[in-house]
């Protein structure tokens, strides 16, 4: 299966992620580029920033090929710097700067970082990793304070590709929901493909101006967010933290136009309209609101859509695909979750456990080809050549089916529980529990018992609810059949999220298996 | 009501709520929004300023840095809203 316009998307595109504010600088000097609550930015500014930086970065010792660490939020630092390092040739090294101590230095270790620079003027999280570091703290004309550490002599910088586009353009650790975080490499090519091809589907023009919230330091900030808003020529306002009060006004008086969001965001917002007794949130410029970065639930997706009047996209995608695989498509709203059809240029297929092609509308795990797909894990080539396969093909390890064109995700390969001999797909589970009005999340892992898996279920009521687990389980039993039943059901009051947002199911494993030790307490429901 | 009792009741609310009743944490000048609360964090607070202290918090006024940039700041805008209400 392959999606259209392969060479229409990947075609006439510069060869940096750099080269696309020079453009717009020549073509539109005095068009807004990027804005935040300090200030403002045309192209014009920002290619001279860019500049500029590129020197300063040359002076403080930089390399063609050094890795140059950003622990940072979004801000015009943030972006200045990555794109005056990748107009060098040295390797940006996204890091979310909430990430914690142990996290940062396993990340500055593993890549070798020549420089580490952190935008202190909007993150004091950014702040105490300078300060930990011992780095000194500057001002830089026009954004603010910036942390520069102490230049690392030992390291080596990596060879040029011959090929400009093929060279690193971002390398971001993924945020790791189990085991050890990787560096996946994104080349110049696959972040410009996403680019285009983002804000064509999406008819991106100079006069759009986004809401920039989602982490540059992750995939979708950077590549759909900010290279998709730059490569139209469109404004981007930057904002280092959502609350949804700020983010209420700024959708106002900004007159924001794309808001691209998460499920945790909207949630939020949906928290916000409810404690603030607000019906409706009618925001007159805005055109597309759309959610990724995790699965998106009925429940947040109708009810955003009562609450703003209008649709919310869907989309899915993971770091190595740089990272959308599917979208909805603005002209083809769903009313489901699906993610809908694959994204332009891209090749999928599906395989099934006998490493067949699935039927069709049967369950596969979802394998991915094109302009779109990761250089490598870098320093691992194991991982990298476990990850794509001889001709190309990216295993994301997700089951996935299609259906009228469009993917529905169904759950990831390893989170599949066989019980009692039948696949549980976790995900389908989750659905059922937080469709339950008292619920505001769920997390459905499997737990190994004699010759067996046992389904348990950990669920975060809303604030104010008296749900019990006991209840929750009568209503399961009420829309799951038998062998889809949780045996265990736990009330918890946070769930553990990765920075993005994700739920960290692999500590909730580890949970369920210690609690079968005899460690903790669980409502155990006998079926 | 004085500036130390307000000051004592945010923060008390504050350490409870947010840093696990460790109140060594949470330092004059630590940031608020952004930092030591999280966004879900922010309508809380305001919620809880709203029916503690009897002010009506505007949108606006969260989107101003300023106002919720650290434990200080919360004060003197809880304050300011007293102020204005009497």
């Amino acid at each position: 299966m392959t999606g259209s316009h392969k060479s229409e998307i990947a075609g006439d595109l510069p060869d940096r992620i750099s080269d696309v504010v020079a453009s717009w600088a020549e073509r539109s000097p005095d068009q807004p580029a990027l804005a935040e609550d300090t200030g403002a930015w045309t192209y014009r500014q920002l290619a001279s920033a860019i500049s500029d930086t590129r020197t300063w970065l040359r002076r403080l010792g930089v390399r063609p090929g050094d890795r140059v660490m950003i622990v940072g939020e979004n801000c015009r630092a943030f972006v200045t710097i990555l794109l005056a390092s990748a107009a060098l040739d040295a390797w940006p090294v996204l890091v979310n700067a909430r990430l914690s101590p142990r996290e940062i230095d396993e990340i500055r270790n593993h890549c070798g970082a020549r420089l580490l620079l952190y935008t202190t003027s909007v993150s004091p999280h950014a702040t105490d990793h300078a300060k930990r570091h011992g780095a000194a703290i500057e001002e830089r004309d026009g954004f603010g304070s910036v942390g520069i550490g102490t230049l690392n002599e030992s390291v080596e910088p990596e060879p040029l590709e011959a090929k400009v586009t093929d060279r690193v353009a971002a390398l971001i650790y993924t945020s790791g929901t189990t085991g050890v975080p990787k560096g996946v490499m994104l080349s110049h090519r696959n972040l410009l493909f996403m680019a285009n091809g983002s804000a064509r589907v999406r008819s991106l023009t100079p006069e759009d101006r986004l809401y920039g919230v989602l982490p540059m330091s992750h995939a979708v900030g950077l590549s759909v967010v900010l290279l998709g808003s730059l490569i139209a020529g469109a404004s981007l306002y930057l904002t280092s933290r959502f609350d949804p009060m700020t983010a209420r006004v700024t959708l106002e008086k900004e007159r924001i136009t794309l808001l691209l969001g998460s499920p945790a965001i909207f949630n939020q917002l949906l928290q916000y309209a409810k404690l603030r007794k607000i019906l409706s949130l009618r925001f007159p410029a805005l055109r597309i609101i759309s959610s990724s970065g995790a699965p998106l639930d009925p429940v947040t997706k109708s009810g955003i859509e009562n609450l703003f009047g209008m649709v919310l996209h869907n989309g899915y995608g993971i770091t190595e695909c740089s990272p959308t695989i599917a979208l909805t498509r603005p002209e083809a709203p769903r009313t489901d979750t699906s993610i809908g059809p694959v994204f332009p240029g891209v090749e999928i297929k599906l395989v099934g456990s006998d490493g067949q092609a699935a039927s069709a509308g049967g369950v596969g795990e979802l394998r991915v080809r094109g302009p779109n797909i990761m250089k490598g894990y870098y320093r691992a080539p194991e991982e990298t050549a476990a990850a794509i396969d001889s001709e190309g093909w990216f295993n994301t390890r997700d089951l996935a089916r299609l259906e009228d064109g469009n993917l529905i995700i169904v759950g990831r390969t390893k989170d599949l529980i066989v019980h009692r001999g039948f696949n549980v797909y976790p995900a389908e589970v989750e659905a059922v529990l937080n469709a339950h009005p008292a619920v505001a999340r769920s997390a459905v892992v499997g737990r190994s018992v004699a010759g067996d898996e046992e389904v348990v279920a950990f669920v975060q009521p809303l604030p104010d609810s008296a749900l019990t687990a006991a209840e929750l389980a009568e209503y399961a039993a009420l829309h799951l059949t038998q062998y889809k039943r949780p045996s265990q059901i736990h009330l918890v009051s946070v769930m553990p999220l990765t920075p993005t947002g994700k739920i960290v199911k692999g500590e909730l494993k580890k949970i369920a298996e210690e609690a079968h030790s005899g460690g903790r307490h669980f409502a155990h429901f006998p079926r | 009501m004085q500036t130390i009792e307000i000051e004592r009741e945010i923060r008390t609310y504050l350490v409870d709520n947010f840093l696990f009743g460790r109140a060594e944490a949470l330092r004059d000048d630590a940031s608020l929004l952004g930092g030591v609360i999280d966004s879900t964090g922010a309508i809380e607070l305001v919620t809880f300023l709203q029916d503690r202290f009897g002010i009506t918090v505007e949108d606006d006024e969260v989107a101003v840095p300023e106002n919720f940039a650290s434990v200080k700041s919360v004060v003197a805008f809880v304050e300011r809203k007293l102020r204005t209400k009497a």
